[in-house]
């Protein structure tokens, strides 16, 4: 019940009172949206005019002059669009999960300035449209949406958490049309289940079964060969159940003896894991197997060590990539192996492709890349490289259904980490496998690998077409 | 079973037990004199853990746990003092107003800290180990317990008996019952009550501020943190009895050991059960435990 | 009863739903795909308001749960098609509805006792159960990474691509909108409707004419909860992709927020929130991250200074208009 209207005098001050507060508030907020830190979207409203005709692919209209009408089957018949090529990064800006995406941000920017710097793509410049992950897989659809219908984006890459891939893998094959690059999202539902056929989804980074896999085979013959008591903790979502089905499927395999005690599934960015670590412990494993990562690894590691958690069991975490240049020796303990996915610092050896790309990455952002950034790298050039391509053959910009063709050729190719093959099946790429024993070594303030275990991909992947859990039935 | 085990089932079940009543007998303390149920408590958790958090942040390089923990005390009175501003320039006005309005203001009010948090402190997460590592840890049984940890669990026994003592052995305690028993009665005594109200309101807040001080030896600060505590506070407060304090503790007790045991048994569903508790108390005993029956307005 | 001005209004409502709908329908094709999303957005998000101020407004009672029967409403769609293969759109809602109903007869035998802080609690678990358990139940829901929905069939007629289903729902949102408004203008103008609002003025003063009390609060949270649950299965196939994120708490703080901006205590106040907060939502999200912060402080400065929301604005304005 509100107090009953005064009249005048009262009613005057209380608009007035409020259209300068509502005034200083929404000033307020802009103020607050210019950077300090923060990212801002770079969104250039677009002067375009869309022909959409029900049941047609839609259109992608470039702005300026030159206005095109594509019909469903035709192509696109003028030289190279004018303004600039937007690129969507959707990645993670902010948040626990940050420490992992900021990789991708940081080489999308690297990537974006040298290719201004000299021109442009066909002399069209790059514009980053960002999109913060962290805002829920609900909220990214539609920003996804967004961007590529309202602002004309015409490329997608820096993709990150395996949710967010599998569910928009059906939105941009049926109803958006763009080529994409995930540069992580590994869960293998997505080339299993979800997008067996792609036509515009790429996946840059190495996928899960590769870790487990890997994982399994070093546990088995090196790490710890008696094992017979294996607990696991995992993030509760599509990539970490993920990961716990495949490890234990394939350490059964390799050692149908073995138990299986106790699964832990802390949400993603819990922030309290004492009672699991207290629960593990009591489980009596005697090897702890995780995908934790980035922010929930330091967590977790931190909360656990002081709880001598690493004195009584062998710890394996696929995904120690996620963070490697941050594992400092003062908290993260030795002999955890530790899962790299594609990329580690110092391989391979004496390869100055490596040396130079790491180098400019550190004096940037201090530190070295990880697989989101290599992942993200890789899909822009191959996005470019298909872009060259499609010019020089057919003498204009190619429409998104060419580049995406061109691209699952363009897309094998020689990276900072050694030559990466993307297949034409199931548009995933791979290359060498990483892992590595942690150890705490003088000359350098985060842990180091020692053993290095480096696996082709031959060894530890699905061939295409197959399932994981068949494969690794089968063997 | 074993004794190891046992040892520490039951020490985290206090543990959790001591992070969540500082923030709970807050929020029923608030409800319980001023007669809001107050849903800015999430954020000023969060506040009081970031504030600890840059203040430690001058004095890294050093280790001397006394300081540490003066600091944190420190930080959450800061805190509290923003509860009190908060109280005295927003929340005021609206006590006359429907309780829709109050609630609405505190989830407003929450939204907007949540944001300034975002500005001031960034969207990466923050940790501080020096506190932690410094003080080490005992084996009992088998099993290891950081110091941190005991003490964590000691300084929330402490500050409890703080309150305790503030409410039931001094005058101002005195005053703050006879507010809570009868408002307008008080008022006729010639008791200062708006100022009692900004009083408590920043009482509370400090306490959650306090258990959001507590986690940041051993945790990482991120956005969005404190929300599940929050969300527990509420169950614990809805379990117990909105606005009794020994109906704050009971539900607790009640939700830690809950989610002990939910952990170690249904790792699948821990959080789960914890709501089918006190949906299931509000079911039976719309009151809580201990709640005091309120006439339908 | 029929007094000219109460005759006029109602004239002037039916006339501005059927204005409404014709406006919605004449600018379809000039909206594109991307803005007739956001008018779907709207209307469904419209619907929840309606049935959660019918609570509010009208009886008093907040609710901070109703994401959970909306929740509710999705996830029967979606678990329907997943493990039922069930394709047509008309049934799915049907199942939606028969589940949100027994849920909801059961749960407002509870909730129509409490009163409102209890209420709030009682209803913000509810959701928080919704939500733990959409959330958790990994095998069946898929968690967090959420259910695929694929609808290809409205009455019998089948969509070639989801471009032209999105077309053709438009208007299915539409209709089932505009009866969902109609259903409420009805109610609450009816004897139903106006005991209702005695009962939020004094429920005490009601009891003793010898009216059950119980019982109207019963019906009154029934029908909110089929409101919520319709608007969340009118929602799946809409999105496309359902996840947990709307089955949470902040999603039904947007509810309140939306309901308030509109101006709880108008009729129409639900329906104009829900189009200013997607708007705002929308456009916010592109110039600023801080899309809570003005949540917060829009509706800090609504309770403080407008608590009759955007229609109490306009009520103002004409009736100033009205005295010259």
């Amino acid at each position: 019940m509100s107090e009953p209207k005064k009249v005048g005098r009262r009613t005057f001050l209380n608009y007035a009172t409020a259209i300068v507060a509502t005034g200083v508030i929404v000033g307020a907020a802009t103020y607050l949206a210019t950077p300090k830190g923060a990212t801002t979207t770079v969104t250039v409203p677009a002067a375009t005019t869309t022909v959409t005709v029900p049941g047609a692919a839609t259109t992608v209209t470039a702005p300026g002059a030159t206005t095109t009408v594509t019909a469903p089957g035709g192509k696109t018949t003028t030289g190279v669009p004018q303004g600039p090529l937007k690129i969507g990064l959707t990645t993670f800006l902010s948040g626990p999960s940050a420490l992992e995406g900021s990789h991708a941000e940081a080489t999308a920017e690297l990537f974006v300035e040298e290719i201004n710097a000299s021109g442009g793509i066909l002399g069209r410049k790059v514009e980053l449209v960002k999109v913060d992950e962290a805002i829920g897989t609900d909220a990214l659809i539609k920003a996804v949406r967004k961007i590529v219908t309202e602002d004309k984006v015409e490329f997608i890459t820096g993709l990150v958490s395996s949710g967010d891939g599998t569910s928009l893998a059906p939105i941009i094959e049926k109803e958006l049309f763009v080529p994409t690059v995930y540069s992580t999202a590994t869960t293998k539902a997505l080339i299993e289940d979800v997008n067996p056929n792609p036509k515009f989804i790429f996946r840059a980074s190495n996928y899960d079964p590769m870790e487990c896999i890997a994982a399994a085979r070093i546990v088995v013959k090196y790490f710890y060969p008696d094992v017979k008591k294996v607990a696991g903790i995992n993030p509760d979502y599509a990539f970490g159940r993920d990961e716990w089905a495949i490890f234990t499927a394939a350490l059964k395999k390799f050692k149908p003896d073995v138990e299986f005690v106790y699964e832990a599934w802390p949400k993603l960015g819990t922030t309290d894991f004492t009672s699991h670590i207290s629960a593990l412990l009591a489980s009596g494993a005697e090897l702890v197997y995780s995908s934790l990562f980035a922010g929930d690894l330091m967590t977790f590691v931190q909360q656990a060590g002081p709880m001598g958690f690493f004195k009584k069991i062998k710890f394996v975490d696929s995904v120690c990539g996620s963070i490697y240049s941050d594992l400092k020796k003062d908290w993260f303990p030795e002999g955890v192996l530790a899962g790299m996915r594609q990329c580690w610092w110092t391989y391979p050896p004496n390869f100055p492709f490596r040396e130079q790309f790491f180098k400019k990455y550190f004096d940037r952002t201090k530190k070295y890349p990880i697989y989101t950034g290599i992942g993200t790298w890789q899909g822009l050039m191959a996005f470019k490289n298909a872009v060259e391509l499609g010019y020089s053959l057919l003498g204009y910009w190619p429409d998104a259904d060419t580049i995406a063709k061109l691209m699952e050729r363009t897309m094998s190719m020689m990276t900072p980490v050694g030559y990466r093959y993307c297949r034409p099946e199931d548009h995933q790429t791979v290359g060498n496998q990483i892992f590595g024993v942690t150890k705490h070594v003088p000359e350098y303030d985060f842990c180091q690998l020692d053993p290095l275990y480096v696996y082709p991909p031959e060894e530890v992947t699905p061939p295409p077409k197959v399932k994981t859990l068949d494969w690794i039935n089968s063997w | 079973m074993d004794a190891g085990f046992l040892l520490s089932f039951l020490f985290n079940t206090f543990f959790y037990f001591s992070i969540l009543i500082s923030v709970s007998v807050g929020l029923t303390l608030i409800f319980g004199v001023l007669g809001i149920l107050n849903l800015t408590h999430g954020a000023f958790y969060a506040l009081g853990a970031y504030f600890t958090i840059s203040i430690f942040s001058y004095f890294t390089g050093t280790s001397n746990p006394v300081l540490y923990t003066i600091l944190l005390i420190v930080a959450s009175f800061s805190v509290g003092v923003i509860g009190m501003l908060t109280e005295r320039l927003l929340i005021r006005p609206v006590y006359r107003l429907a309780q829709e309005y109050q609630l609405l203001l505190t989830f407003s009010i929450s939204l907007v800290i949540y944001d300034i948090i975002r500005y001031i402190w960034g969207v990466m997460p923050y940790l501080h180990r020096e506190f932690f590592s410094s003080l080490g840890y005992v084996e009992i049984a088998g099993s290891i317990f950081p110091l941190y940890y005991i003490l964590l669990i000691g300084m929330s026994l402490l500050s409890l008996l703080a309150l305790y003592l503030l409410l039931y052995k001094t005058k101002i305690g005195l005053l703050i019952r006879a507010a809570s028993m009868d408002k307008d009665m008080a008022i006729g005594l010639g008791i200062n009550v708006k100022m009692l109200y900004s009083l408590v309101f920043g009482l509370g807040v400090m306490l959650a501020a306090y258990g959001g001080a507590l986690q940041v030896p051993f945790t990482a600060i991120t956005l969005g943190m404190g929300g599940e505590e929050t969300n527990m506070a509420f169950a614990i407060i809805a379990i117990g009895g909105l606005g009794s304090l020994k109906g704050a503790l009971l539900g607790a007790f009640i939700v830690s050991l809950v989610r002990a045991l939910g952990v170690f048994y249904f790792p699948e569903l821990e959080l789960v059960v914890i709501y089918l508790v006190m949906f299931l108390i509000l079911c039976v005993r719309p009151f809580g435990l201990y709640g005091k029956y309120e006439r339908r307005v | 009863m029929n007094a000219p001005q109460f005759r006029r209004r109602r004239v002037t409502i039916y006339m501005l739903m059927l204005l409404t709908a014709i406006i919605l329908t004449v600018i379809h094709d000039f909206l594109g795909p991307y803005w007739s999303y956001i008018v779907m957005y709207g209307l469904t998000v419209g619907i929840i308001g309606l049935g959660f101020n019918l609570l509010l407004g009208y009886n008093g009672l907040l609710s901070f749960g109703h994401a959970g029967l909306f929740g509710i409403g999705m996830y029967t769609v979606g678990l329907s098609i997943r493990y039922f293969n069930i394709d047509s759109l008309e049934l799915l809602i049907l199942l939606a509805i028969v589940v949100g109903f027994l849920i909801a007869s059961i749960l407002g035998y509870i909730a129509s006792r409490l009163i409102l802080v209890y209420f709030a609690l009682f209803m913000l678990a509810f959701g928080q159960i919704i939500f733990t358990l959409v959330y958790k139940l990994y095998n069946i829901t898929l968690g967090s990474d959420g259910l695929p929905i694929t609808v290809t069939k409205i009455f019998n007629i089948s969509f070639s691509s989801r471009a032209e289903f999105l077309y053709y729902y438009y208007y299915f949102v539409i209709i089932v909108f505009i009866l969902c408004t109609l259903f409420m203008w009805i109610l609450v103008n009816s004897h139903f409707g106006k005991t209702i609002q005695a009962i939020k003025f004094d429920d005490i003063r009601v009891t003793y004419i010898g009216i059950p009390v119980h019982k109207y609060r019963y019906i009154a949270f029934l029908i909110s909860a089929l409101y919520a649950t319709i608007a969340g299965a009118i929602y799946a196939p809409l999105a496309g992709h359902i996840t947990p994120d709307n089955v949470s708490f902040v999603f039904s703080g947007e509810i309140v927020y939306l309901t308030l901006l509109g101006g709880m205590n108008s009729f129409s106040g639900p329906i104009v929130g829900a189009f200013v907060y997607t708007l705002i939502k929308v456009y916010l999200s592109t110039i600023t991250e801080y899309w809570q912060f003005v949540m917060g402080a829009t509706l800090i400065v609504i309770v403080l200074l407008f608590p009759n929301g955007i229609m109490g604005l306009v009520g103002l304005a004409s009736s100033k208009f009205r005295k010259r």
